[in-house]
């Protein structure tokens, strides 16, 4: 047995008695148990379970309230009373269950968020999500206003709505962007199912489906790890230029006019997120324009004949 | 719509029942919270959020299911409100028992020792350090972390076997 193995059982219990009386004389061990000694000096602060407790109550619990609430009426209210709360937070907590979604929150405020079960999504510039944490487990459903990538934990079929389609999955990762004209859903791994007004597609690793004004489009992406705009650059596949602007507009938060150019045009390129002349020669030169900078107001012009 | 029977035994929200499953697990959360993130992420707050959560569902959650339901609760809790920090535990210095007897090299040598210590605990992957911390500083056994944590058994054993491997490759000072 090496050295390495006797720690390993020492620490798992598994040495005879022996073996570990044996184990103890050596200068291994006198190192090992120096160490964990020094671990114990790390406990954790004592909990204060009923200061902690008085806090929780007095938080949400209204102890404090209810109980003066009580001592004013009779025996006889009391119990009657009684019921009539209990019937009162059950049918609160009973209908907060079937809440609709023009009552749940809108998160928006941070790019990272975790979902009850952990699956995390990206948030891109300018979205949203939101989603019931209450009906969670029987229904991982996110509705999702933008673009976001989704990193889903194995589970129950898991969800997301945006206007023009109904993305399922069932554990995996994957990019969903609905801005209007422009529906896009990237797979990166495991296997994803769209359902648009006008088909219904499955997506495996590598694979993306969108609709463009209106056409579809099925096509495949190199990087199989995750969209590039999680690494601070938009990437464009034959996109009409407008759209091109739009993107531009929500990352630099910036508004952008044009003049003789042609909207409608394809572009195939890419811009940065974090320098705006850059980004704006990367999306010009190809195009044969110039750009002017006022502010966050920008002017786009054709230059050529 | 079971509710409506206060003294329902099996009721997350009768008071005593839930008074009771605060009793049990509070200070497992918190400690599990306190090992895996560290002092600065508040883990009394997170305990308290976590059962507020608790109470307002608590005619979905029956009481067997709470422990799960707090933990990944409050582990998500964490994870969204979490600053970017390192993560620190903190320590007191362990006083040998005649101190004064000590040489100020050796009480020195003590505190950097203690230090490095700290730093590298703070290195360990969150996992490593929950795991390898509620093994050695609370006594838990292998198969009530694997509860807690949702891994196997054999996963337990060798994330503590590892940590502790890291840790005395960074704190053991090899006079070579």
């Amino acid at each position: 047995m090496t050295n390495e193995d006797r720690v390993r059982k020492w620490l798992a219990n598994e040495l005879s008695d022996s073996e570990r009386k044996e184990f103890e004389g050596t200068e291994t061990f006198a190192k090992v148990d120096r160490l964990l000694r020094a671990v114990d000096s790390f406990k954790a602060p004592e909990y204060d379970i009923d200061g902690e407790f008085c806090k929780l109550s007095e938080g949400v619990l209204n102890k404090k309230r209810a109980v003066s609430l009580f001592e004013r009426f009779s025996p006889v209210f009391r119990i009657a009373a009684i019921v009539v709360v209990a019937f009162l937070i059950g049918f609160l907590s009973y209908s907060h269950l079937f809440t609709s979604s023009d009552g749940q929150v809108w998160i928006a405020e941070q790019s990272e968020v975790f979902l009850p079960d952990s699956s995390f999504v990206r948030l891109n510039a300018d979205s949203k999500i939101s989603f019931s944490a209450d009906e969670w487990s029987d229904d991982r459903s996110v509705v999702l206003k933008g673009e976001a990538f989704f990193r889903v934990k194995k589970g129950s079929r898991f969800d997301v709505k945006t206007p023009q389609g109904v993305v399922s999955v069932l554990g995996t990762v994957f990019n969903v962007k609905d801005w209007d004209a422009y529906y896009e859903v990237t797979c990166f791994s495991g296997s994803v199912r769209v359902v648009s007004a006008q088909s219904t597609v499955v997506l495996k690793p590598g694979m993306a489906y969108r609709i463009i004004n209106d056409k579809e489009d099925n096509y495949t992406v190199s990087n199989l790890e995750k969209p590039e705009w999680i690494n601070g650059e938009s990437s464009f596949d034959s996109v009409p230029f407008n759209l091109v602007i739009k993107e531009l507009e929500r990352q630099y938060k910036v508004s952008v006019k044009t003049v003789d150019v042609d909207l409608n045009q394809f572009f195939t390129g890419s811009f940065s997120h974090n320098n705006l002349e850059i980004a704006l020669k990367a999306i010009t030169i190809p195009i044969n324009s110039s750009f002017k900078i006022n502010g966050n107001q920008i002017v786009i012009s054709f230059e050529g004949k | 719509m079971g509710n409506i029977n206060v003294d329902n035994v099996n009721n997350t929200c009768n008071e005593r029942v839930f008074n009771k499953l605060f009793r049990s697990l509070s200070k497992d959360l918190h400690d599990f919270l306190y090992y895996k993130f560290g002092k600065d992420n508040s883990p009394e707050d997170v305990v308290q959020v976590a059962f507020e959560r608790l109470w307002k569902n608590c005619g979905s959650v029956l009481p067997a299911k709470a422990k799960s339901f707090l933990f990944t609760v409050a582990n998500n809790e964490m994870l969204n409100s979490i600053s970017r920090k390192k993560t620190v535990l903190s320590y007191s210095l362990q006083r040998p028992k005649d101190y004064t007897a000590e040489t100020p090299e050796f009480l020195l040598e003590e505190k950097e020792y203690h230090d490095r210590l700290q730093r590298a605990i703070g290195e360990l992957s969150e996992d490593q350090r929950v795991t390898f911390l509620l093994n050695r500083i609370e006594g838990k056994k292998h198969q009530e972390i694997a509860d807690m944590l949702g891994v196997s058994r054999k996963a337990v054993e060798k994330r503590i076997y590892t940590a502790l491997k890291i840790l005395r490759q960074k704190v053991e000072l090899n006079n070579f």
